[in-house]
């Protein structure tokens, strides 16, 4: 364990081998960030406004640059991965979970993501047990919840003036190790499972997301999808902020000799992201988009990568500028089931 | 409570029923705290689930050009009737078409003051509720709600909506007060002060297009921040892309943004996109003696040619 007044020397220290990420508040939000010094830390607190996907998977970034050439063919540059020594510290089980996802995507498949992999083979991530859940939270409908250890490498729980500091990967045990933290004794050992009973309290009731995939299959052609999307604005705002959002666009800017290609993030919630050159559009309505996002979600990651699409961390419920619940979403995909189901019986 | 009166709720039920309306789109209760969420009603019985209070801040007027050629009922506050003017005025609905419940608005919670006043972040809000029409409560601390309202509706000069089939509410005497004054000092600001100024002030946009997807006068069916042939601008969010979003989205509302402020409200970065819409607004009054959302009868300026036309830009 650590005293929590003694973190800040322990970050110092860790900071000569580490750049360190943590969340920091920056204008009003709350955000993880690259800090300075760490009295910027802040940890006490409930959730950051964007998750931390941006350490692995930035929002804009340059895969490589090309410069014209007056005699030959244009000249074409990689960039420097970034292999910075990081620690990604304060993260939310939540959001430590969300990186499996990441890692399937961008590691697990045929080809390889460079970029990722350089960021994220270099980071080591920290958690910090949630002992507030809000109420648009609901990591706990995916058989996780809020002192989850699964993602991370340490992870840190309130024991009232310390955080306990457990271990969870070997790279967490390499790291621990160095740091030669005294033992957690049984009076803080206690007053940690009497944070982590109170923040079990806290959530409230949610269906389990297990087994929704199965409903979803057969709910392609409901007329539910136009419904659940209609008051929807098509911002994107819900695919910024969410940790397992991962899709992303690839473009050329062009400068004044050459120029670079870049990636950037996309939304399935935009009118063109599936436009065609023909100008033909096979998802032409929100409602067809709102059942891209549904799915994608909760049926096909689970049934191609055996992982949700979502987390539970609510981030989208917050920040939708008309408050589109997914939670409703999901709800109203059980209740279209159980109707469709009950007509299949009496016909 | 914040269900709508006995009488309007029948008389929503009645235009439903008798085909008046097939759809009203109103406010209910949602699940984050001091924000209603829009609804879509289409059965009578279901008129029960709207509300009307100091949480219902979306801009309903926006959703008309996804219901084109329908009957459609909705709640409009003063801000939200004149954006129903502006769409009369460029022939994007038909007003026999409309059903209006128009409510005198004293202003909605501005969720970021309400959290500003107790020191927590705005996400962190969650036993805040609205106790009444007066003040609102969390943990214990009371706040009087005309304290935490958006700037835009602590200056706002039109709370009694322009257009309606039915009222709700007292009307509100509107204050003899400059709806402009917040702009009015870039005048004296030098070229390069107005741009760095407005590189500042949009620095943080991130291209998500809330902002136009909240606006009821953004209905273009292909908005030229969709165009890919050509391609305006890239869609990665560097300083130059923004720029260039925020000035011709800013351009394209000359003379018709009736400055509802759903942009400035619907924006998950907190750019202060009224600041610009409002100093074009501004600049259209002097030039053209114009403003949008009055008359549905007028024409604006952008479509109009008078010989009197102010034309000191002509080089």
């Amino acid at each position: 364990m650590i005293a929590k007044e003694r973190l800040g020397a322990m970050l110092s220290d860790l900071m000569r081998r580490y750049r360190l990420i943590a969340p920091v508040q920056h204008a009003g939000e709350l955000r993880f960030s690259e800090v300075a010094s760490p009295e910027e830390v802040v940890l006490d607190y409930r959730n950051t406004a964007k998750a931390p996907k941006a350490t692995f998977f930035p929002q804009t970034e340059c895969m490589m640059r090309f410069e014209q050439q007056l005699d030959r063919f244009n000249e074409l540059r990689g960039v420097p991965l970034d292999t910075t020594p990081t620690l990604l510290f304060g993260v939310r089980p939540c959001d430590a979970r969300s990186f499996l996802l990441l890692d399937k995507i961008f590691l697990g498949q045929q080809y390889l993501d460079p970029y990722y992999q350089a960021r994220r083979e270099n980071t080591l991530v920290v958690s910090l047990a949630c002992d507030h859940p809000r109420q648009t939270c609901f990591c706990h409908a995916f058989e996780s919840g809020p002192y989850d250890r699964t993602g991370t490498d340490i992870l840190l729980r309130d024991g009232g003036d310390v955080y306990l500091v457990e271990a969870v990967s070997e790279r967490g045990a390499e790291l621990l190790a160095g740091l030669a933290l005294p033992l957690a004794d049984g009076a803080h050992r206690v007053k940690a499972a009497e944070i982590e009973a109170q923040a079990l309290a806290r959530l409230g009731e949610v269906e389990p997301v297990k087994g929704i995939e199965a409903m979803l299959a057969l709910l392609f052609d409901s007329p539910i999808w136009a419904e659940v999307s209609e008051k929807c604005l098509a911002c994107g705002t819900c695919t910024y902020v969410c940790p397992e959002c991962h899709c992303f666009n690839i473009e050329d800017r062009l400068l004044a000799h050459g120029g670079e290609r870049v990636r950037g993030w996309d939304s399935c919630m935009y009118p063109t992201f599936t436009q065609h050159a023909s100008g033909h559009n096979p998802r032409p309505d929100q409602g067809a988009r709102w059942r891209q996002r549904t799915m994608h979600k909760f049926e096909y990651l689970p049934r191609n990568a055996a992982l949700y699409g979502c987390v539970g961390c609510g981030r989208c419920i917050l920040s939708c500028p008309v408050r589109l619940d997914i939670r409703h979403v999901l709800r109203r995909v059980r209740t279209a089931y159980a109707e469709k189901s009950a007509a299949k019986v009496t016909a | 409570m914040s269900a709508l009166p006995k009488a309007v709720q029948e008389t929503i039920a009645g235009w439903l029923s008798s085909g008046a309306i097939e759809v009203f789109i109103g406010y209910e209760r949602g699940s984050v705290p001091l924000r209603a969420t829009p609804v879509f009603v289409r059965r009578p019985e279901d008129v029960t689930r709207l509300i009307w209070d100091a949480s219902c801040e979306n801009n309903l007027v926006a959703f008309l050009s996804k219901l084109r050629g329908k009957k459609v009922g909705l709640m409009v506050k003063g801000c939200d009737s004149r954006a129903v003017v502006g769409l009369l005025q460029e022939g994007q609905v038909i007003r026999e078409n409309l059903r209006l419940v128009g409510v005198n608005c004293p202003g909605v919670v501005d969720p970021k003051k309400v959290a500003a006043k107790l020191a927590v972040n705005v996400d962190d809000l969650e036993d805040a509720h609205l106790n009444g029409a007066q003040t609102l409560l969390m943990g214990g601390q009371c706040m009087a709600i005309g304290e935490v309202i958006y700037d835009l509706c602590r200056d706002c000069v039109h709370h009694n909506p322009a257009l309606s089939d039915l009222q709700m509410g007292e009307a509100i005497a509107d204050p003899a007060a400059d709806p402009y004054e917040h702009v009015r000092e870039i005048e004296s600001l030098s070229t390069e002060e107005r741009w760095a100024r407005f590189e500042r002030e949009v620095q943080h946009c991130n291209l998500c297009y809330a902002c136009r997807n909240a606006c009821p006068l953004c209905y273009c069916n292909t908005c030229f921040a969709d165009r890919t042939m050509p391609r305006w601008f890239s869609q990665t969010a560097q300083p130059e892309d923004v720029q260039f979003f925020q000035t011709i989205r800013t351009f394209h509302l000359s003379g018709r943004c009736v400055g509802c402020g759903a942009c400035t409200r619907a924006c998950p970065q907190g750019v202060n996109l009224r600041s610009l819409l409002d100093k074009l607004r501004l600049d259209v009054l002097e030039l053209y003696n114009y403003e949008a959302g009055s008359d549905p009868n007028a024409r604006p300026p952008l479509t109009t040619y008078r010989e009197d036309d102010y034309n000191g830009f002509v080089i």
